[in-house]
């Protein structure tokens, strides 16, 4: 490679331009269509309302969910949430489904922070049992969860033996080593630990970073939240998922901290050369990726399972200092808190799933092979589902929903913002159908941070959230200005369009209570 | 020499200047930590001494190289670095191994820094990755100049 002294090797396309040149059109109240064009081997296919495109249009967002159709192996569209964004290479908020034989994978379709996902406790606490020892509880969650740099649990040391245990095993290790309960496992999406992952493939730096991270929150928009159960949407599946009106539910949002990031680095760089080599034509190189059935993706695949099992075991070790933390400031046995868990999912991640659609869909689709008749036959499709900034939704009936929610479908968890309110869904049969089984993922910012500190001089946040009821403990009283409620879009915009686009309906609304942050 | 920030949206940007190759290097270094929190916070010269020694395909890569490892040095090991004698080099590095050397660039460095200590070092954010978006190295004619951007 000669570069002279002058080269800029990584622009991207469409920077800072909008998305004014992408051409879209409306199929009906809550989908859009990119058409195919240029280089895309499949459309685009956008859920969101009028208002909210109005919104997606001023980012570059759309230019890049033209830009992932481009992928060799790409099933059926190019696919986007109502909270889709501008990311890195792919949208966030953006699905990818490959074709196992044909297709590319691609880290930055899953993202920094593999396998970032939430999970969701219950308790038998209501509300008002909570209050009078609310501030004690998040007092003790924010003592006992480690957030911010540096800050580690000096009773979890890792050998490069327990890491690599973790690596395998996920979520599975913790239980085995006393954190956590058996039934805890049969609750989160894969069991808490995806299959294929090799810690020989993750690096030794990587490893230095993730040594002393397991069980600790990080930083950014990561949280656990105290909350309650404010509205039920539907009886039937608020009832499978164990939840009540004013009950006690903790929320925690995390991922597989410097371990993951490590890893995504490391691959990013490999896979610029790996599609070089394959001859692998992209409008924007973080895109980059390699053959599913190439060494180089092979490898990518198994090391990316294997920070996916580090934020399974992550989210696992936090779940059992969440029930220590609570039953240390109610000084209640753990039986009479019944803290379980409702469900996890990732919302970072690339998997193979298996998908029973029918010729014509999904809907923009455009089906390999002849053409579909109206109503027409049923056919499995195997595909690497990328999924970055998209959540999991399986509807009711799926073999891998768990059996007491088999009926309803899977739980899916939808942050808000720490001031107004997070959702519960559950999976539709839509999403199966259309969006390789996912559905939204979050809010999404309205504010970059500097514009939220700037809305924040001068007023005390933490004073205001308390009025409103919420105690708030974080490490950094900066990282509360850029994270305020204010700064994030109205979640439930976003829920409401998943929910009528029929991907998944809506099952209980949360509030926050106490909030913890890095 | 200077850096200024903007904003990404859930990022955060930096623009670099500096009369040099080697002075952009350095800059890049006091940009970063610049980001984590305020420079007058550190000690200079502080009392820990590192030496860090890179290579990469391009300019912008060894950048990205550059940054990594500050960011591995603060997560794994807790420094933090207000300033280095920074020198890039480029060429064929002519170390051993078959078939012929790509043209690399290769960076040694003497970073100075200290331990960070968090009733000293009060952190405005956390930097989670250095990503290529928008990532630029470029000579113009008033000297150098780089963006990144890091992924909060």
């Amino acid at each position: 490679m000669s570069q002279g002294k002058r080269s800029r090797s990584h622009g991207s396309s469409g920077d800072h331009k909008g998305n004014g040149k992408v051409p879209i059109e409306r199929i009906d109240d809550v989908r859009w269509r990119i058409p195919r064009h240029g280089g895309m081997r499949v459309d685009g296919l956008v859920f969101a309302d009028g208002p909210m495109m109005e919104d997606i249009r001023k980012d570059q967002s759309l230019q890049q969910v033209a830009n992932v159709a481009h992928l060799p192996g790409i099933l059926s569209a190019s696919i986007a949430m109502p909270d889709i964004h501008w990311g890195y290479g792919f949208p966030i908020g953006g699905v990818a489904a490959m074709d196992p034989d044909e297709g590319v994978i691609s880290p930055g379709g899953v993202g920094y922070d593999i396998n970032c996902g939430v999970r969701l406790l219950r308790s038998q606490l209501t509300r008002e049992e909570l209050a009078p020892h609310l501030r004690a509880v998040v007092t003790r969650l924010y003592n006992n969860i480690p957030t911010g740099v540096g800050s580690s649990r000096q009773d979890l040391r890792l050998s490069d033996k327990d890491l690599r245990k973790v690596l395998t095993r996920g979520a599975r290790w913790a239980v085995e080593e006393g954190l956590g309960e058996p039934q805890d496992l049969e609750r989160l999406e894969e069991g808490g630990a995806l299959p294929g992952a090799d810690p020989d493939v993750v690096s030794e730096r990587a490893f230095d970073r993730g040594r002393r991270q397991l069980g600790s929150l990080g930083s950014g928009n990561h949280f656990a939240e105290i909350q309650y159960v404010a509205e039920i949407f539907d009886q039937e599946a608020a009832s499978a998922f164990g939840l009540f009106p004013g009950q006690v539910t903790v929320m925690i949002h995390s991922g597989s901290r410097g371990l993951g990031h490590q890893v995504c680095s490391e691959h990013l760089k490999e896979m610029v050369k790996a599609a070089a080599k394959h001859g692998i034509q992209l409008p924007d190189k973080q895109l980059c990726c390699a053959p599913i059935r190439s060494p180089e993706g092979q490898r990518y695949m198994a090391a990316m399972a294997a920070a996916a099992n580090f934020a399974f075991g992550n989210r696992q070790v936090m779940t059992h200092w969440a029930r220590e933390s609570f039953a240390e400031a109610l000084e209640l046995p753990p039986a009479r808190l019944g803290i379980e868990v409702v469900y996890d999912v990732c919302h970072n991640i690339a998997k193979f799933e298996t998908f029973e659609v029918t010729e014509k869909a999904p809907r923009g689709a455009r089906p390999k092979g002849k053409k579909g008749k109206k109503g027409g036959a049923r056919r499995e499709v195997r595909a690497l589902v990328h999924r970055k900034g998209a959540t999991r939704a399986y509807p009711a009936g799926h073999p891998q929903v768990p059996e007491p929610y088999r009926h309803v479908g899977q739980p899916v968890m939808i942050p808000g913002d720490m001031g107004r309110y997070s959702y519960v869904l559950a999976g539709e049969e839509g999403a199966f159908t259309e969006t390789f089984g996912s559905s939204c993922h979050g809010a999404g910012r309205r504010m970059s941070r500097h514009q939220a500190k700037k809305a924040a001089r001068g007023r005390s946040l933490l004073r205001e959230l308390e009025d409103q009821g919420v105690v708030v403990m974080a490490a950094g009283l900066r990282t509360v200005a850029e994270e305020m409620p204010e700064a994030y879009k109205d979640v439930s915009e976003v829920v409401d369009v998943v929910a009528r686009a029929g991907i998944s309906r809506k099952v209980a609304q949360l509030r926050p209570l106490g909030v913890v942050k890095g | 020499m200077s850096h200024r920030f903007f904003d990404h949206t859930a990022d955060v940007g930096v623009d670099i200047r500096a009369p040099s190759r080697d002075a952009l290097f350095t800059e890049a270094l006091r940009a970063f930590t610049d980001t984590l929190l305020p420079l007058d916070r550190l000690e200079t010269p502080g009392p820990v001494e590192r030496e860090i020694s890179l290579t990469a395909d391009s300019l912008e890569d060894l950048l990205v190289a550059w940054l990594e490892e500050l960011l591995f040095l603060f997560e794994v090991d807790s420094l933090l670095f207000s300033g280095a004698g920074v020198r890039v080099e480029e060429g064929p590095d002519g170390g051993p191994g078959p078939g012929p050397d790509p043209e690399s660039f290769r960076l040694h460095a003497t970073a100075r820094g200290e331990v960070y200590d968090p009733e000293r070092h009060p952190l405005k954010v956390l930097i989670k990755g250095v990503t290529y978006h928008e990532l630029t190295v470029e000579e113009t004619p008033n000297g150098w100049w780089a963006r990144v951007i890091f992924d909060i």
